[in-house]
């Protein structure tokens, strides 16, 4: 990936941010196992998703924590065949179908508008506080007006500590729901995942794929020793075609436990083991925070 | 080389090879003992600079058991057990004239940076402490300390404040000053230039200013309270560990774990709360005596003391554990969190300007610094006790003088800081003034009535002893030989005379081996050996051993 991104983060006396972002995405090798939450884990392909990006923003920080802002800029995809040798690439498993979009990939307007409240103690740790935010986002086709549509993307975290912040109750809830009008369809590439080290930790990484996700996570974390915190996780989520089915009924799960090795602002190594759930057991080794 | 420094160095190695004695064969004493200050006479000049990991430093500590753990008495006290003056310690703590107002002034020669223009000549942006150094109007150098935003005036009246308290206990440390930055008044020197967070120089430009600014607390009409800390005299070599020897300094002949000053500074850093005290935070530099170089070894950067941790106020862990302790993380870990430290459960009360700062749970003998240090641990008795003494010469008074020297808005954080220090001080002398037999101050009339006094009892950190005992010899200085005179004696008043038979045969040394006795004070019962030599007056204490 290549990324450039130019910030004015503080005009105003530190109220307006103004910034302009490019980002150059080469993923040779994404997985695809269907759409919904019936898909197989034998029908396991790869596929090659390029994308290039400009945005340009404007956030509004008007003290407290919250941050309200738009951007508007423009994406090229490009869908093309895996490249990873243990699976079959996309195309010769599925077809547009059953996979909307690959056969043609537009060029897409995207514009979107967000507010948030950030009040954790530390993003890259935290320990207290909470992140409340959601977004709707709008892609546009640009070239035949078939791949239009919206995404509503909302982020709850809060983070109970006790005992001087040695002990976290960190919980989660994550809804991202698509919704195309009549005659559009969301192209499977964008449509939201489940599955990961920072959603459903007993599924690989988008191992799940549909229109509309549902993500619940939950994480008692407590200090070993000032180098290390320990979690005792649990996720739940489902994908569904409809939103009206984002429920919680027949939810996945996963069950585990992590190791974190981290400073007092950052965590810069998990290790998170899935012990039951979905498919169990699953190790994740990551450079970061779960959430 | 000086006849005594030879001596001492051979001794050294006699007593590293023995495994005890400290002293080779030869006279006990010398006709100068007990020595003020150490012969350093040495030339220094090849000293180089020493770069240290700050990582290795902690590994090497933690994991690899770095430094000797003979169970050796302090190498560099004299013989009346005390520590000379040398390149790393003076003595100041109940010198004469040494007033409150002295104690408060610390090491401060002048007033701070100059008003006008500060010129930038390096800064950092990086890492969790933002900081500038800078060229004031008449010329000095000084580094730029800033307190954090969430907890203004701590690090730096942390920093003011115990700079004067271990100058006063008696080490090298910088002059640090109080002072406010006016932003306008900041310029960048030519060619200066600074890391980015990739740590890639480029010219220093005025978004570096404000990057650094933007870390720190600012005051209402846009200035900063600052510690300005000026560069310290000589050229900077290098950081000196807390075990070992520096191999390019001749002068630098005992290790370090074994100087007194370095394991006493355990005494002193649990006061107040020093839990980075640690080899990064120390500083060599190479000065000239006429002709000679020597290096003279300082402490520096006490912004990590008292409640402050620099960037935010103190852990709740800071004296209380290792940064890594595997018994407490096993525990911890294999009881999924239910174990919680008896530490994480302590409250502290709600001054930003001063921190995280304590006494109700501060536990003297239990304090640890962040990892493990060579000296601390091999600290015995009679170092604490040495230390203790010179707490216990810190009177009131001089305690609220150096917290008030830090200029805190908030008088009633002020006031909490100095029953805070003053509360941790009863406990820090309870600890070792009672750790072993703490007569001091003993002497020998010319009629040989031998008088003495009893620290703790004096510090009123305990009650008085039941009773003594005292043993009397002749002492033969060229065999180190005892000739007992008389049974040992009891005596229930800080005073015995010596044996009329022991006087008569007119002996050049007198020998006394003194014990404590209380029953809740085990401690005190251990010996404590006196040496008296005949002067022209009477007797001069020329030995004195403590746990011998």
């Amino acid at each position: 990936m290549v990324r450039g991104d130019f910030s004015l983060p503080s005009l105003a006396g530190g109220w307006l941010e103004l910034g302009a972002e490019g980002i150059d995405r080469h993923d040779p090798q994404e997985d695809f196992y269907g759409l919904g939450a019936g898909s197989l884990e034998d029908n396991r392909v790869s596929f090659l998703f390029d994308r290039r990006e400009v945005h340009g923003r404007a956030v509004v920080k008007p003290g407290g924590g919250l941050h309200i802002g738009g951007r508007l800029g423009r994406i090229a995809t490009k869908v093309g065949a895996g490249r990873d040798p243990r699976f079959p690439s996309i195309e010769l498993r599925f077809g547009d179908a059953d996979a909307p979009g690959l056969a043609e990939q537009p060029d897409f307007s995207v514009g979107d508008l967000f507010a948030f409240v950030d009040r954790r103690d530390q993003p890259g740790n935290p320990r207290g506080g909470g992140y409340y935010g959601v977004t709707w986002r709008r892609y546009s086709d640009l070239d035949g007006d078939r791949y239009s549509f919206r995404v509503l993307d909302a982020d709850v975290q809060h983070f109970i500590p006790v005992f001087d912040k040695k002990r976290v109750f960190a919980l989660r809830g994550r809804v991202i729901s698509t919704d195309a009008r009549a005659g559009q369809v969301v192209p499977f590439y964008f449509r939201p995942t489940l599955g990961g080290s920072d959603s459903l930790r007993s599924a690989r990484d988008f191992r799940f794929r549909d229109t509309n996700v549902l993500v619940l996570n939950a994480e008692y974390r407590w200090e070993a020793f000032s180098g290390l915190d320990m979690a005792l996780f649990t996720d739940f989520g489902k994908v569904a075609s409809r939103a009206a089915d984002l429920d919680l009924s027949n939810l996945e799960h996963a069950y585990g436990i992590g190791f974190r090795f981290n400073t007092y602002r950052a965590v810069f190594l998990r290790l998170d083991l899935a012990l039951a759930g979905f498919e169990t057991p699953r190790l994740f080794i990551k450079f970061n925070k779960a959430f | 080389m000086h006849t005594r420094h030879l001596m001492l160095t051979l001794a050294l190695a006699g007593a590293l090879v023995a495994g005890g004695a400290t002293r080779a064969a030869g006279p006990k004493f010398f006709g100068d003992d007990p020595i003020s200050r150490d012969p350093e006479t040495q030339d220094a000049s090849r000293v180089q600079p020493i770069e240290m990991s700050q990582q290795f430093d902690f590994v090497e500590n933690s994991f690899l058991g770095a430094g000797d753990r003979s169970p050796l008495r302090a190498n560099n006290v004299n013989t009346v057990d005390e520590v000379p003056d040398s390149s790393w310690f003076t003595n100041r703590a109940g010198a004469a004239g040494w007033s409150a107002r002295d104690r408060a002034r610390g090491p401060d020669l002048g007033s701070g940076p100059a008003p006008g223009t500060w010129t930038i000549v390096a800064a950092k942006t990086e890492g969790i402490t933002p900081g500038m150094t800078v060229r004031d109007s008449a010329g000095d150098v000084y580094f730029v300390k800033f307190d954090p935003p969430s907890n203004p005036e701590m690090a730096s009246g942390a920093e003011v404040i115990s700079t004067k308290f271990f100058h006063a206990f008696g080490y090298h440390v910088p002059e640090n000053y109080l002072a406010t930055l006016q932003p306008a008044s900041l310029v960048i020197a030519d060619g200066t230039r600074i890391a980015d967070e990739d740590g890639r120089l480029h010219p220093m430009r005025t978004k570096d200013i404000e990057a650094v600014l933007e870390k720190a607390a600012r005051n209402a009409d846009g200035s900063y309270r600052v510690v300005a800390s000026k560069a310290l005299a000589g050229t900077p070599v290098g950081h000196f560990r807390y075990y070992g020897t520096r191999p390019d300094d001749p002068n630098d002949i005992y290790p370090h774990e074994h100087r007194r000053e370095l394991r006493g500074l355990s005494v002193f850093a649990a006061w107040l709360n020093h839990d980075d005290s640690r080899s990064i935070n120390t500083l060599d530099t190479l000065l000239k005596d006429g002709e000679r170089s020597f290096v003279r070894h300082h402490l520096i950067d006490f912004g990590s003391t008292l409640g402050s941790g620099s960037t935010r106020a103190q852990a709740s862990r800071a004296g209380n554990e290792y940064i890594w302790e595997s018994r407490p993380t096993l525990v911890t870990m294999l009881t999924l969190g239910l174990y919680v430290r008896p530490w994480v459960k302590v409250d502290f009360p709600e001054y930003p300007s001063i921190g995280r700062f304590e006494a109700n749970y501060f536990m003297p003998r239990e304090w640890k610094p962040e990892y493990r240090n060579p000296a601390f641990i091999n600290a015995r008795p009679e170092d604490r006790f040495w230390a203790a003494r010179i707490v216990a010469a810190f009177p009131d008074d001089a305690i609220r003088a150096v917290v008030e020297s830090a200029r805190f808005s908030d008088p009633s954080a002020s006031q909490y800081l100095v029953d805070t220090l003053v509360a941790r001080k009863t406990k820090v002398l309870m600890a070792w003034l009672n750790g072993t037999n703490p007569i001091v101050n003993p002497s020998l009339s010319a009629a040989g009535l031998l008088t003495f006094e009893n620290a703790a009892e004096a510090a009123a950190v305990a009650k008085p002893a039941e009773h003594y005992t005292v043993e009397w010899s002749r002492f033969d200085n060229a065999t180190g030989t005892h000739d007992p005179a008389g049974q040992e004696t009891t005596v229930t008043e800080p005073r015995a005379q010596a044996p009329e038979a022991l006087l008569a045969s007119k002996p050049q040394f007198i020998a006394a081996r003194l014990r404590a006795f209380r029953a809740d004070r085990p401690e005190w019962a251990q010996p404590l050996m006196l040496y008296f030599r005949q002067a022209d007056a009477g007797w001069k204490l020329v030995g004195l051993e403590r746990n011998p």
